[in-house]
């Protein structure tokens, strides 16, 4: 197992010794001092696990090929962004737009997300333990988001497609978000993938997606064209 | 970008070491802000009024301002305590009777802008990083009750010591903000507010928000409540903060564009753009939570 001490080292030389680390094969790293610093562990393109020993700042793990990220903190804005695949687990909680343009593997967070958690998400998982702030799945394509909590307001607001699954309450649903029967082989699925990472299990679990009526619409129809506005 | 701060002690009516700690929180936000870095203190307990004068012109120039100003404004001022540190000129004055009528005499005075007027309030701002600020103007020497400051990224006006964060409200005392974001609204409300008599003294768009949340205060308002308006009459981007003689508000825009993220140990609440900032003055393990999109809290 490798250290780097972050400490008076710059964002880019740590980021570049992770990569030194990773191309030489080495299969642990542990990141000491993170000290909320941004656009740490960006890039990765090589297997072997990152360990951030206390917070991260903005875009963490951010347009990563693959990953196998834990943050024993909390992380800022745009955590995984555009990640490819592997996962990104965050012990504490997240801000703004955690996992963005997702395309593949697992963002897992066990406190609460902010406001537009999986928004553009193009495929992969987004788990939750707690709640999601305001606009969570907006404009998603496809995949997974699960809120073991609550959602704020404009829940999957204008999602093309994909799925959001909710164990507590949304204060309301975006445009075009609406309520489906989750099947029991779905709901399986999320216990599995909650106990894998030793999230909680809520009793239930809602399932919502798109109703796909903002995909065609006219001006003409204008209740339409003023909630996807 | 910008970065904004603010902390608040929990013992009433006791000072402490705000400015250190205001200073380390702002050293921290400097990477979202280098423009320039301001602080608005405030401390319990103080007598009459201070005057926060910025003057830019040079140290001659200023003496003779101040010597203008002893001579020519009185209402007080003359028996007003001086500290003069770099740009700046506090003026301590023990009792006035029209303490916002004064501003208009000094600022007759050629090179002298009022920044800040309150029974608590110290304002200081200017083009430099955080610890610069500290070294012209002794921030981290200061005592007080609580604090908001800012590093200014500068999108929608000059960068200038006016132009600076926090913004004084000219039209109520020790009434300050501290801004993260763009108000789109701004050309509508400055009109409307123009019609109610009230100016405007520089073009940073965070300008009405001082303006806005002081005429809702003269209209019987409290600051929550003015808060709360300012979510729907307040359009764009937005994190800010106010903070009064006894209270300090924060609120974050509707769709949660802008971070602010509090933290509360046994001695202050803390509040700012990142993480790190709470971090350097409330340690690694206090639990920081973030405030959700619309919603404003008020300490008092």
């Amino acid at each position: 197992m490798a250290v780097i001490d972050c400490k008076d080292k710059s964002t880019r030389d740590i980021n570049l010794e992770i990569r030194a680390l990773l191309a030489e094969g080495e299969p642990e790293i542990h990141l000491l001092n993170p000290a909320g610093r941004h656009n740490l562990g960006v890039g990765l393109t090589q297997a072997g696990k990152l360990v951030f020993d206390g917070t991260v700042g903005n875009f963490c793990a951010g347009l990563s090929n693959v990953a196998d990220v834990e943050v024993r903190g909390n992380a800022g804005w745009g955590v995984a962004d555009n990640l490819m695949s592997g996962q990104v687990v965050v012990r504490g909680s997240c801000s703004s737009a955690a996992g963005p343009t997702l395309r593949g593997g697992t963002l897992v967070v066990h406190g609460n997300v902010g406001p537009r958690c999986g928004i553009s998400m193009k495929g992969g998982t987004i788990l939750v333990g707690g709640n999601a702030g305001t606009l969570t799945g907006f404009m998603m394509q496809k995949g997974t988001i699960v809120i073991c909590g609550n959602a704020g307001p404009g829940m999957g607001d204008s999602m093309y497609l994909g799925t959001i699954f909710l164990a507590g309450d949304y204060k309301e649903l975006g445009a075009d978000c609406v309520e489906a029967e989750a099947t029991e082989e779905e709901l399986e699925q999320i216990r599995a993938q909650l106990a894998e990472h030793g999230l909680p299990q809520p009793p239930r679990f809602r399932k919502f997606t798109s109703g796909r009526r903002l995909w065609n619409f006219t001006k003409k129809e204008h209740a339409v064209w003023k909630a996807a506005l | 970008m910008c970065g904004i701060a603010g902390l608040i002690l929990k013992a009433p009516g006791r000072n402490g070491p705000v400015g250190e700690m205001m200073i380390k929180m702002l050293g921290c936000l400097n990477r979202r802000g280098p423009d320039s870095s301001g602080v608005s203190l405030y401390s319990e307990g103080s007598n009459g009024y201070t005057y926060s004068l910025l003057h830019e012109g040079s140290p001659a120039d200023r003496e003779r301002a101040l010597r203008y100003l002893h001579t020519h404004v009185g209402n007080g001022l003359t028996s007003g305590a001086v500290r003069m540190a770099d740009k700046y000129v506090f003026v301590q004055v023990p009792a006035v009777a029209d303490p916002l009528g004064l501003v208009g005499s000094i600022e007759q005075i050629e090179g002298f802008r009022v920044v800040g007027v309150g029974r608590s309030l110290t304002l200081v701002k200017d083009t430099v990083l955080a610890p610069v600020l500290d070294e012209r103007y002794g921030v981290s020497r200061l005592q007080g009750h609580h604090a908001i400051g800012h590093t200014r990224a500068a999108t929608e006006s000059r960068v200038d010591v006016l132009h600076g964060h926090p913004l004084w409200s000219r039209y109520a005392p020790d009434v300050s903000i501290v801004h993260n974001g763009h108000i789109t609204s701004d050309y509508r409300l400055r009109n409307r507010l123009r019609t109610k008599g009230y100016s405007f003294h520089t073009e940073n768009d965070s300008e009405v928000i001082t303006v806005y949340i002081a005429d809702k205060l003269k209209s019987g308002k409290t600051l929550k409540e003015a808060m709360e308006d300012s979510m729907q009459e307040l359009d764009g981007t937005f994190a800010y903060m106010v903070a009064t003689a006894g209270a300090v508000g924060i609120a974050r825009d509707p769709f949660g564009l802008k971070p602010l993220l509090v933290a509360e140990t046994d001695q202050f609440v803390a509040f700012a753009s990142e993480d790190a900032s709470i971090r350097a003055v409330a340690g690694e393990t206090v639990p920081i939570w973030e405030v959700q999109a619309g919603e404003v809290y008020v300490w008092q």
